[in-house]
Parts: C-alpha cells; structure tokens; sequence
C-alpha cells in the first residue's frame, strides 16, 4: 500500500516537472514568433543579431492566425498581410500593429523568359491559397486584371508554391522576391510584378498580449530599427519612411 | 463556390479517386499477393518490404519523391509526356498513381495472409487433373478467397479516402480534379469556417464508421 502511494507521488512529481516544462516560458526562453513563410529568408537573416534569442514557426498567414485564434501561445505573430493583426488587435488579442516591411511579388519561371505575356493558358501555375496567404491573394487578383488564365495550382503557403516550381511540377509559380533573392535565382527567370496589379501586401507584425509582451515589444523594436530594416530592404522588401504605419 | 457545392465536388473527387485506385490494386494486388504467399524466392523479404513501406513511411516522404517523380523531367513524368503529352504532377491520374502507391500494403497485406492458408491439397489435386497455374489461381484460388478478396477492397477503398499527405504534396488543390474531402476539410479550418469543417468531418467520420461496420458484420457470417 505504501509502495503504491509512494509511487503514485512520484508519478505526480514526474507530471508536474513535464507540466513545469511545458507551461508558459519563463523569461529566459527564446520568444516564440510566428512567421509568414514569405518572410523566412528575411526572418533568419535578421533575428540573429537580435538582443533576445526568438524561435520562428512558419506558414501561411491564414493558417497561423487560425491557430493564435485556437489559442496557440505565441508571443509575436509577423504576417503577410495587415488585416489579420488588425483582427487580433481589435479582439483584444494582440497590442498595437505596425508594418515591418511591404512584399514584392514575383512570377518564377521554368523554361523561358518571365513576363505578363507568358501566362498564356496552356501554362501551369503555381500560387498559395488565396484564402489564406496574402501573396496567393495578390496572385490572384494580378491574374484577374491580366484577363490571365493558366490552369492554377493551389499551394499551402509561398513556400509550398516555390517548391512546386522548383521541382519542376509547375511551368511557374507566384512567390516573394525575398525568396528568389535568398536561392539566387538568375534575374532572368522572374518578372518582378508591378505593384499596381495588386493591392499593396502590406505586412504587419503585432505583439501578443500575455506576460511576455515587454520583451515582445522589445524585440519588435529591433526588427523595426534601422539596421535591420536595411537588412529586410537588400533581402527582398520595401521598407522606409512609408513602410511605417 | 458555395460550401454544399465544394463539399459535393470533393466528395466525388474523393470517391472516384477511391474507386480507380481499388479496382487497380484488385489487378495488381492478388499475383503479387500470391506470389509473396508462395514464393521461395531470395527477393521475398525485399519485395514484402517495399509494399509495406507506405505503412511506416510518412506520406510526406511518398509525396515528395512523387512529385519528382511525377514533374516533366522525372521518370514517370517524362514517360506520360511522351504517350499521353501532359505531365502528370497536380492530375487526377498523377493522385491515383500516388494512392496505388499508398494503399498497396491495405490490400496486398490482408491478402498474403489469406493466400498462406491455401490447402495445398487442393491445389495438388487441381494440378494433377491438368490445371496450369494460371488456370488455378484464377478458378481456385481467387473464389475460395473471396472474402479476403472483398476486404482488402474495402480496406484499400476506405484508406484512400482518408488520404491526406500524399495529396498535399502532389495535388495542388485543384476542385473537381485533386480537391478530395480531407484536403477541403483542411481548407475550411484554415479560413476558420467551421461550420465547413464540422460537415466535412462528420461525413468522413460516419462514411469510416459504417463501412467498417458493414464489413465486419459481413466477414462473420
């Protein structure tokens, strides 16, 4: 009987340690960002330098917003878009929203020379979801004002939609400068598309509210600062006296 | 598209996709089932081991080397192009051969072990009364497994309607093409329409329940 009790204790003890663990970080422990995929380039080119060390998650905006929305702790939520952190700021979920940097969308290629004149409707292309990724949106709304109509593969996220194209699946895909500037893709092989096509992607970071939104707000300071803001300009972005809000 | 609509596209999608892909693995599964049953080949455990690959494997890792496979310049990729002059990567055709690949072990498995327990017996007498081996795998074998047979169809069918990361990888999410009801249902979580969701979920959940049902019910009696 004892012997069981004791353990049972030990049992508890156990669980409490791995419950310890697992519940909110302490201080210490690296920020938890979630990050649109288009920003992943940019993100792991900055965040080092940063005074407090920050664990990125990535994916499509939509698709990290449903989980913040799900409850899942994140501590600052960079998005592709401005609409999903002003929903969470407005909820009450999230502090106040600034832009960290305005995308530029592209069209990779495969097999010739980019341009509006190669998406004919023979070509196949690759886009994120316009549901929930930002640059899949802008995408679609360029192939509206085209008259454009390749046959469109849907991807998760601009990531997913690179790698369609990459392995050569797709004749092109819709991405980020960012990410064809991080794989040093030969200029030749995407058409950069002009912004009045699309609506501005403009991509706005916001802090989560919680214990940690003072070192939150700090590190959001940095990646506001200017030198990480020219970090963000040469990776890919617009960034600038007009990039802030 | 409304969601009743893109629920019913996707729904078909998924069934036809289930459908093709069983009634492929109805042809290729037996002989190779059998084979593997019967064989004292040294390549058994090999042969044995790549049909149950999908069981372990990720099917991130099958979608992956599946597309490269399926791309213009991968193996199969290349070999469609030239007979049916388009690629097969983000296809209807290019899903079924991924779910072929991903189901395999659901009916060349349950098989195998059916085959095992043939009498040999049976099989002597057949043979000694002039029966080639073809002969007696197509009317011995096979209607004294037909149950088995059955099963693994079933099996195979309902496995690939629950097919979702190989889709992800290959499928690009096309509706009416390579939109099946898993992919909508992630879909709709991601647009927070749950609603959309609860449909789609509830309708994968009972279709599961009730097939595996029926089929149990049936295998006893």
């Amino acid at each position: 009987m004892g012997r069981r009790q004791g353990r049972m204790r030990s049992a508890r003890l156990a669980f409490a340690a791995i419950g310890a663990l697992l519940s909110a970080s302490a201080a210490g422990d690296p920020l938890r960002v979630a990050v649109a995929s288009n920003f992943q380039a940019a993100f792991e080119a900055v965040h080092a330098d940063f005074a407090a060390p920050a664990i990125p998650t990535y994916g499509s905006s939509g698709l990290l917003y449903a989980q913040i929305v799900q409850g899942r702790p994140f501590d600052l939520f960079l998005s592709a878009d401005a609409e999903r952190p002003r929903k969470l700021v407005a909820e009450g979920r999230a502090a106040e929203a600034s832009v960290y940097a305005r995308g530029i969308l592209v069209l990779l290629v495969n097999d010739s020379e980019a341009g509006a004149d190669w998406l004919g409707a023979g070509r196949r292309v690759a886009l994120a979801n316009p549901a929930t990724a930002p640059y899949g949106r802008a995408a679609a709304e360029v192939l509206d004002a085209l008259n454009a109509r390749p046959q469109r593969i849907q991807a998760l996220n601009v990531a997913q939609a690179f790698h369609f194209a990459a392995s050569g699946a797709v004749d092109g895909a819709f991405v980020a400068l960012a990410q064809v500037r991080a794989k040093a893709v030969a200029a030749e092989r995407y058409w950069i598309v002009p912004g009045r096509l699309h609506a501005p992607i403009e991509q706005v970071a916001v802090v989560m509210r919680g214990a940690r939104q003072v070192q939150s707000q700090a590190w959001l300071d940095e990646l506001l600062g200017g030198a990480a803001q020219r970090r963000i300009g040469e990776m890919g972005y617009r960034t600038g006296p007009e990039a802030q809000d | 598209m409304s969601i009743v609509d893109d629920i019913a596209l996707s729904a078909w999608v998924t069934g036809l996709l289930a459908l093709a892909t069983t009634a492929v693995l109805l042809v290729l599964s037996p002989p190779l089932a059998w084979w593997i049953a019967r064989t004292t080949s040294k390549l058994r455990p090999a042969v044995e081991a790549c049909v149950a690959l999908p069981l372990v494997l990720p099917p991130t890792v099958l979608g992956f080397y599946l597309l490269l496979a399926l791309a213009p310049g991968g193996p199969l990729g290349a070999l469609a192009e030239a007979i049916a002059g388009a690629p097969l990567a983000f296809t209807f055709t290019g899903l079924v051969i991924g779910s072929i690949v991903y189901s395999l072990p659901f009916v060349t498995g349950p098989l195998t072990s059916a085959f095992r327990t043939t009498d040999r017996q049976i099989l002597e007498a057949a043979s000694s009364l002039g029966a080639s081996p073809a002969l007696r795998f197509l009317r011995l074998v096979l209607p004294l497994h037909r149950r088995a047979l059955v099963a693994a169809g079933v099996l195979g069918f309902a496995h690939t309607v629950g097919e979702f990361g190989i889709v992800l990888m290959i499928g690009g999410n096309i509706p009416g093409e390579t939109r099946v009801l898993s992919i909508a249902l992630f879909d709709r979580v991601e647009m927070l329409d749950y609603a959309g969701a609860h449909a789609i979920a509830a309708l994968l959940l009972v279709f599961s329940v009730v097939v595996l049902t029926c089929t149990y019910r049936w295998l006893r009696t």
